[in-house]
């Protein structure tokens, strides 16, 4: 390591991982929460 | 063997760069051998340099190394011209962030990781940016953060945020800061409503709060418990690719964007000026042409239909801009777009005034075209016509120049408000301040307008 890595940009990084690891977690959620109404619905179509 | 190393090539203990006997090679000292050699082994070096996203090289004997701490020796292709950050329009500052991002993705599904992210690590070639350090690339160790996170930020995230968010002109800032815009700084220019946009808000905003919290702190004690997986890793190089894309900016309402250069020409002018510039220019039969004042390049890819390697120059963004976007779309070869103000032209600027290359270093040209720029230069900004002819003698072997004469109409329009305090402005004149620098080897009236096209050789 020949440049000065900045004790502030490596905690952030672990923090930002974080935020964005639990933004991604989310949106899975939400993803399957929103197939599993619309599968509902659509086999209602169905009956 | 003499070899001369490369001023720039020295921050770096892993190896650097010389020149030797005409040929550019980069020495891998012997601290570097196991990285080196793993990076080797691993077939990153091929994958890069197949995709076109690293500059290729052969490696050479070592009995062409410069120094006894070589471990190996290799030769990489040559960039034609050598550009840096602050001569790069928008576009071609943010294509260099997106190289270096998925060069850094690539690097890690192989095992390794960049060691740095400077902006100078990145050449452009072919309408394409090229990353050119080799030597950047380490193993990457499991739950360690990107050292070169904060670099990143400062080297392509501050300055694209600013251009996009704030205003074109802060590009200017690369020049003063040249290991990057810091992150404080470009957090206090950025407009509030960055705070609103999360990878503003994260790598810029929050990164300037944290870094300053954290100043003079040991990386070892505050990350100790803290690891951020390969996962995390991704996802953060994936959420700084995606807010760099997410920047734009729309070229228009500067100065010479959305207004043809020549729009005083007859079709019939413009059909004769772009004859009579391929015909001076196959007559000399140049390699390189800076064409000055290129405006969107127009006459630059004349230019390119007899020279294989044609820079544009233009001190306008948004002219540099376009021009890049037609470069880029059309896959065009030998031709480089960049920013430059002749009245204030890159210095020789860094270490020891070493580091980065004036302009004038990385010539002469063998062709210079100044086409519709002599009135800029000597009545809106007041230069001699012999220090006109003086500077270009230093900057190119030969000249096409295209002599603008008062009664043309954009000179009219830049003494429209002025005295004319320009007696010699006249081509009398011209020509009395251009032989004493240049042999004129033809002049012809361009057409049916007032200007005319004069082909001259510089003196030894």
């Amino acid at each position: 390591m020949y440049i000065d890595p900045a004790a502030g940009s490596m905690v952030l990084q672990v923090l930002i991982a974080g935020v964005l690891a639990a933004m991604a977690t989310l949106k899975s959620v939400r993803d399957s929460v929103k197939r599993f109404i619309q599968g509902l619905f659509r086999r209602r179509k169905d009956r | 063997m003499i070899a001369e190393v490369d001023r720039g090539s020295f921050r770096d203990p892993s190896g650097f760069v010389y020149t030797a006997d005409g040929a550019l090679y980069r020495q891998v000292n012997r601290v570097f051998a196991e990285e080196f050699d793993a990076c080797v082994a691993s077939g990153l070096y091929d994958d890069l340099a197949a995709a076109g996203w690293l500059v290729p090289h052969r490696v050479v004997g070592l009995e062409r190394r410069a120094t006894p701490e070589a471990h190996a020796v290799i030769e990489p292709m040559r960039i034609e011209f050598l550009s840096y950050p602050y001569e790069w329009s928008f576009g071609e500052l943010q294509d260099a962030a997106l190289l270096t991002l998925d060069v850094q993705t690539r690097a890690l599904a192989r095992g390794f990781v960049l060691r740095d992210a400077s902006a100078y690590n990145v050449q452009f070639r072919d309408a394409h940016p090229l990353f050119i350090d080799t030597l950047s690339f380490e193993r990457y160790r499991e739950g360690e953060p990107w050292a070169a996170y904060k670099q990143f930020c400062e080297h392509f995230l501050v300055p694209l945020a600013l251009m996009s968010t704030r205003d074109i002109r802060c590009g200017r800032l690369q020049r003063e800061y040249l290991d990057g815009i810091p992150i404080d700084l470009g957090s206090a220019l950025l407009p509030r409503r960055t705070w609103a946009r999360v990878g503003m808000l994260l790598h810029l905003h929050m990164h300037a709060r944290a870094t300053r919290h954290y100043e003079g702190a040991s990386v070892a004690a505050v990350t100790r418990a803290r690891r951020l997986n390969r996962r995390g890793l991704l996802e953060l190089v994936a959420n700084l690719r995606g807010t760099v894309e997410a920047l734009t900016w729309r070229p228009a309402g500067t100065q010479w964007a959305d207004y043809a250069k020549d729009h005083n020409y007859s079709e019939a002018a413009l059909a004769a000026k772009r004859r009579l510039l391929r015909g001076y220019l196959a007559s000399v039969a140049p390699r390189t042409v800076w064409d000055l004042g290129a405006n969107t390049g127009v006459f630059s890819r004349v230019a390119r239909e007899v020279a294989p390697s044609v820079i544009c120059f233009d001190s306008d963004p948004a002219a540099v801009e376009l021009n890049y976007r037609q470069v880029r779309g059309g896959a065009e070869t030998g031709l480089l777009p960049l920013q430059l103000d002749l009245m204030n032209p890159s210095p020789a600027t860094g270490w020891a005034q070493e580091e980065r290359l004036s302009l004038a270093a990385r010539g002469p040209a063998d062709a210079l075209l100044a086409l519709a720029l002599v009135h800029h230069l000597a009545i809106a900004n007041n230069v001699p016509l012999l220090r006109v002819a003086e500077a270009f003698a230093r900057l190119g072997r030969t000249l096409v120049i295209e002599w603008v004469p008062k009664s043309d109409s954009q000179v009219e329009r830049l003494l429209r408000n002025r005295p004319d305090i320009f007696p010699d402005y006249t081509q009398e004149g011209f020509e009395r301040a251009f032989t004493r620098h240049y042999d004129i080897l033809a002049h012809e009236r361009v057409g049916d307008s007032l200007r005319s096209l004069y082909l001259m050789r510089a003196r030894a």
